[in-house]
């Protein structure tokens, strides 16, 4: 406990704290045959105009963090069974859906994965976004409108003014994307939570749009946590990359360390999965080949002490720490701002390192 | 209150004007030069039902005026019942109003036309049955008590005193004052009212010595488009008096119940869980009621002293035992838009939960309960003339279709009037046909595929592009 306490003091100090971490987060689903852990132990820090993404495969329980973090999830069937998520110190998980009111949409807004649906239909664009501003910022319903063109203005439509009064049918995929986004930004919110926010759009559109974000992010300090699985995304925009798998958190480092040296079987399998330019291969690796090897799994130092990857098809090791209500694994930094999901071994438990949380901004380095 | 009332019937009826014109306009600004589907005919019809509406609400909107209008002698200050309630439509026999000046003093009623019911109303069953006579005006003015006590000899308190005093009105437009007095004889009371009114009024005793006839002499003759019916009031008349009554049990009916329905639905639908579970068994539980037997129970309750009420009874009945259709259709909508992008959206917004309900969702899901209501507005107009058809529903004086119907048939002759029975008939059909023409408006008037494109202006582009293909060349070189 003491040690734990003087180590945030210390941390407090040497380091920014971060303006929304996520500790320990659990949220699980009643169904049918039980209760399903749709996420288990997730950890994450983002700082201010940083891009935290949140990579992983389909179902491993993004969009079930980011509908957390804003207290989306219909409860029940969800349910929160641990963990917290502090924004600018406050836990959201403990706000009254009335507080959660002023959160959402003004301090923390969310695009969501289809931009097709996104919209209400019968409604103009307009209409939308208005109605978003005037409920967040106190300004009459003509400096409503002005706002509103000047998001629309933002986001790169033309003619924003008349664009107003069109109906969501009337817009392109790509322009409705855009729409979300004029609305999310509408109310200068200080963190985005985009849901992969181009998986429906052409290559030519997606960069565009990650780029219109990154230029929002830099004038306005937003922070953001970016979901997707596009890795190209990933490499193109991400600071620091949350790495899942079923609802657990697999490997967390900066852009560059995840990319140049992964640690985690399943990552290294991931990446090798991929096609390198100026590569000749007759067939690639794929990543269920990579994770089936034991071997794998005894690379990381310190694999005697009982410091083992997590994996949920490999059988677990026999000295895991008995933690009745906790994960089965946890985070460890197995270098200064890396860390690996690791089994909750009897050594990790008694050896726990900090929480994930990396201060890295790839624009501060240029 | 008979104001509320008011209020929404002619709330309702501009709502539907106004979508109405709204669903017209977009035929119009319709750009792709293509005609839409029956735009003309829709609006004909759209047309002729608010015509229909409007001939049913123009008597809801102020107070029958009682010189000038033809069929409304007689519907006095009646608070509530001047809204939907009996207002006399004879036309055929000269009309008299007689007003009792005195509203503490002797029992006058004034009944439109000799119905059997309308006399047990005013009691004169219990006279028919003493063989007592009762006075009519324009065929049916009856005094009670008083008379009988007249007859009898009883009931001379003070000679003096006047028992009653009337103000006759004529179609001309003419007033006199009648006082009866104790002493009076039946001979005493015609007389009265033949001399004070200096001979416009011919008073008489009827044929089965049980009335007393009173003729205007002044009246204009009328013109009777759709015939006379038995007692002699005006078909047409009498056809437009029965639209108001079934536009208003239509839509007064249908509006509770699909405010109770979309109220429930919702709740239902977007919050799931128990409430879900336990809105379904209260559904199920008003389901299992049957509707026309609560009817028929609710009309047996409702004594004869009540009758004025027996429309809004019967309103408030099939209101309540209407929704359960319109709340399962916007249960299942909500189930399915509260899981959309655009509904989570919302919520990230920082939507509270009224308006994404209302003003979200509600849009979204209506469509299956308006096309829903245009059929329970039919069917709460069949239930209607159903009940007045058997003698149960509105009874005379008021109108209706269903008591129309079976007015076809004549009692004393077995002799059938075809074209009596065909008039309600299309009546009813027109009404239904319209209903459901304006429930696709209504439909059409949400969808906003079908609204016109705001942001470019039609035809300021031909012109502009024209423009530019002049300046082009300049420009470029
Ligand atoms: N309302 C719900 N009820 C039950 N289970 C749910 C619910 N929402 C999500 N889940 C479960 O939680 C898990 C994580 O889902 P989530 O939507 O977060 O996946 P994801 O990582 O966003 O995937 P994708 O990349 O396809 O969007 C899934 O297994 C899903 O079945
Ligand atoms: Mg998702």
């Amino acid at each position: 406990m003491t040690t734990t306490q003087t180590q945030t003091i210390i941390d407090s100090t040497a380091r920014p704290r971060p303006m929304f971490e996520i500790a320990d987060l659990a949220v699980s689903f009643d169904s049918a045959g039980g209760r399903i852990g749709a996420v288990d132990g997730l950890s994450l820090a983002i700082h201010p105009r940083q891009t935290v993404a949140l990579v992983g495969e389909s179902g491993c329980g993004k969009s079930v963090t980011a509908m957390t973090v804003l207290q989306l999830i219909p409860r029940p069937p969800g349910r929160f069974d641990r963990g917290s998520i502090l924004f600018e110190g406050r836990d959201l998980l403990s706000l009254t859906e009335k507080q959660m009111l002023k959160v959402r949409g003004g301090e923390i807004a969310m695009i969501f994965q289809e931009p097709m649906t996104s919209l209400n239909p019968v409604y103009t664009i307009g209409d939308q976004i208005i109605e978003a501003v005037l409920l967040h910022q106190k300004v009459s319903q003509k400096e409503a409108v002005e706002i509103a063109v000047a998001a629309m203005d933002d986001v790169g439509i033309s003619k924003p003014a008349q664009r107003l009064r069109a109906y969501p049918h009337q817009f392109s995929g790509g322009m409705r994307q855009r729409v979300m986004i004029a609305m999310a930004l509408a109310c200068q919110p200080k963190l985005l939570l985009a849901d992969e926010p181009t998986t429906a759009l052409d290559v030519t559109i997606q960069a565009q749009i990650l780029e219109l974000l990154a230029d929002l992010q830099r004038d306005r300090d937003m922070a953001m946590m970016l979901i997707t699985h596009d890795l190209g995304v990933v490499a193109e925009n991400a600071d620091v990359v949350c790495m899942m798998y079923a609802g657990r958190v697999v490997e967390y480092a900066t852009v560059y360390d995840l990319f140049e040296k992964s640690h985690h079987p399943y990552t290294r399998g991931l990446f090798k999965s991929m096609p390198k330019l100026g590569e000749i291969k007759h067939r690639l690796t794929t990543i269920d080949e990579v994770t089936n090897d034991p071997d794998q799994f005894k690379k990381l130092p310190g694999y005697e002490k009982g410091i083992v990857p997590w994996w949920p098809a490999m059988v677990p090791p026999d000295d895991l720490a008995k933690s009745p209500g906790r994960a089965d694994s946890v985070l460890y930094e197995i270098e200064p701002d890396h860390w690996v999901g690791c089994w909750r071994t009897e050594y990790l438990e008694h050896h726990p390192s900090r929480r994930p949380d990396i201060a890295f901004r790839r624009d501060d380095l240029a | 209150m008979w104001w509320t009332a008011v209020v929404m019937t002619s709330s309702a009826g501009l709502l539907i004007i106004a979508h109405a014109l709204a669903a017209l306009n977009t035929d119009r600004n319709d750009e792709s030069g293509k005609p839409s589907a029956g735009g003309a005919t829709a609006r004909l019809f759209v047309g002729a039902m608010l015509l229909l509406t409007a001939s049913g609400l123009v008597g809801t909107l102020g107070k029958p005026q009682l010189d000038t209008t033809d069929y409304s002698i007689g519907a006095q200050d009646h608070g509530v019942f001047a809204l939907f309630a009996p207002v006399p439509h004879d036309h055929t026999k000269p009309q008299v109003y007689l007003r009792n000046q005195r509203p503490g003093g002797p029992y006058l009623r004034v009944v439109p036309w000799g119905g059997s019911s309308a006399a047990q109303d005013l009691g004169l069953t219990d006279s028919r049955r003493d063989g007592d006579l009762a006075v009519e005006a324009g065929g049916s003015l009856t005094l009670d008590t008083p008379l009988r006590a007249l007859r009898h000899g009883q009931g001379v308190r003070n000679r003096d005193q006047p028992m009653a005093d009337f103000t006759i009105v004529t179609r001309s437009v003419q007033r006199f004052s009648v006082s009866l007095y104790g002493a009076a004889t039946i001979g005493d009371v015609l007389e009265t009212i033949e001399r004070t009114s200096g001979g416009a009024i011919q008073a008489g005793i009827s044929h089965d010595g049980r009335r007393v006839e009173l003729l205007d002499l002044t009246a204009k003759r009328s013109i009777h488009l759709l015939g006379t019916d038995d007692v002699g009031s005006d078909v047409a008349a009498r056809l437009i008096h029965a639209t108001r009554v079934a536009l208003s049990i239509g839509f007064v009916s249908t509006g509770i119940a699909v405010l109770i329905g979309i109220t429930f639905g919702a709740a239902m639908g977007y919050f799931g869980g128990w409430v879900d579970i336990l809105g379904m068994r209260i559904i199920e539980i008003f389901m299992a009621i049957p509707r026309l037997f609560l009817l028929l129970t609710v009309i047996a309750f409702i004594g004869p002293q009540w009758n004025q009420y027996m429309l809004y009874a019967m309103m408030a009945v099939i209101g309540a035992l209407s929704w359960m259709n319109p709340a399962r259709f916007i249960r299942a909508e909500f189930m399915r838009l509260r899981d959309q992008e655009f509904v989570q959206s919302a919520r990230a917004c920082g939507l509270p939960v009224r308006s994404i309900l209302f003003k979200h969702m509600l849009p979204n899901g209506v469509t299956p309960v308006l096309v829903d209501a245009s059929f329970t507005v039919a069917a709460a107009i069949f239930i209607e003339t159903g009940l007045s058809f058997l003698g149960l529903g509105i009874k005379p004086p008021g109108s209706s279709w269903g008591q129309m119907l079976s007015g076809a048939v004549d009692p004393a002759s077995g002799v059938f009037h075809w074209w009596l029975a065909i008039l309600p008939g299309v009546m009813i059909f027109l009404t239904v046909f319209a209903l459901n023409l304006i429930g696709d408006a209504l439909r059409d008037s949400i969808d906003p595929k079908l609204k016109p494109d705001l942001t470019s202006p039609p035809r300021r582009t031909r012109k502009v592009r024209v423009e530019r293909r002049h300046a082009r060349p300049g420009g470029r070189s």
